[in-house]
């Protein structure tokens, strides 16, 4: 009976010990599962919101040159002076509308700038590095812009997000 | 007798309590896998659809573009523009041209889409079906409301909206 009693009294011992320590692990398991969520989901949101942005920025850049090459063309002022001028002019109207402000700084941008190589007799653009737009100013004025790269941009290849990795619970 | 009885019923117990405890930490990753899950993939799903129409924007709009300036370069009238509109819709993504007079101005005006959003309007005299001018306004995004990035409303709003989530 003195033992039937001592291995009651163990396990009550043991039970309680066990309450305690789900309990504890059961807060511990809480909180980890809480903080992971919230950091994992954070984690892909801000990726996604990456390649959503770059290519909001990315449309209004290649926006704005091909603007710039069909004002250029249609332009009654051929001269190299009237180009630069309409680069800046371009640029301050983006920058003058309100909806672009805000996508600005989102992007964490104060302006937009179109990316400029200048030569003696050439402009040469460039988009997400890589030069789509040359035009030539041989003799001062404008003679001929080569287009060919920028209709040859392909968007899918530069914008595209990966699916959400694999949920590791003990990611932190 | 009952002592005993209740001594096994005890270490019964006990041993569904170990259980427990090695149970609840699946529990919680079950549960905290399917809140991520749900919520990723929801983001993935916005997301892709975001950025794939807008991919699709700039590889038609480019068309357009294309169109647009080449037009503006090499085509004299109609004929020739109509040419250049040809040979460029390679992939024939281009709707039938809606061709019609410009009340105000008297010109006779093609307008070249490939969706009710995006498209180009080429104006050519009626005389001589000379080009006089291509609006691309529509491009900018400035034909209702100036957005300056070629973009529908509709479009900014899914950017936007699969941005905050």
């Amino acid at each position: 009976m003195n033992k039937m009693k001592i291995i009651f009294i163990s396990n009550v011992v043991v039970m309680i010990a066990l309450i305690v320590i789900m309990l504890t692990l059961k807060d511990g398991y809480k909180t980890q599962a809480l903080t992971v969520v919230r950091q994992s989901t954070k984690a892909y949101t801000d990726e996604v919101n990456k390649t959503l942005f770059a290519q909001g920025q990315f449309v209004d850049e290649w926006n704005l040159v091909w603007e710039l090459v069909f004002e250029t063309v249609n332009s009654s002022d051929r001269s190299l002076a009237a180009f630069d001028k309409k680069v800046t002019e371009l640029e301050s109207t983006y920058l003058a509308d309100a909806k672009n402000k805000e996508k600005l700084e989102k992007w964490g941008l104060k302006e937009l700038k179109l990316n400029i190589t200048s030569e003696k007799t050439k402009r040469v653009i460039s988009l997400a590095g890589n030069p789509v737009v040359t035009f030539d100013f041989t003799g001062g004025s404008f003679k001929s812009v080569d287009y060919k790269a920028l209709r040859s941009v392909s968007p899918s290849e530069m914008f595209k997000i990966k699916e959400p990795a694999v949920f590791n619970f003990n990611a932190q | 007798m009952n002592f005993k009885k209740l001594t096994i019923l005890s270490i019964v117990m006990s041993v569904a309590l170990l259980v427990t405890v090695f149970l609840q930490k699946g529990s919680y990753v079950s549960q905290a896998k399917e809140a991520y899950e749900k919520s990723t993939k929801k983001t993935f799903s916005n997301a892709s659809y975001v950025i794939g129409a807008v991919n699709s924007v700039i590889e038609n709009n480019s068309l357009l573009w294309e169109i647009a300036c080449d037009a503006s370069q090499q085509a004299k009238n109609s004929k020739d523009f109509a040419l250049i509109e040809k040979r460029k819709d390679t992939g024939k993504i281009l709707l039938s041209p809606d061709t019609k007079t410009d009340k105000e101005t008297g010109y006779l005006t093609r307008k070249v889409a490939w969706n009710s959003d995006y498209y180009i309007v080429a104006s050519f005299n009626k005389k001589n079906n000379a080009l006089v001018g291509i609006n691309v306004e529509a491009l900018l995004g400035r034909v209702k409301e100036d957005t300056s990035n070629g973009f529908s409303d509709e479009d900014l709003q899914a950017n936007e909206e699969a941005a905050e989530e």
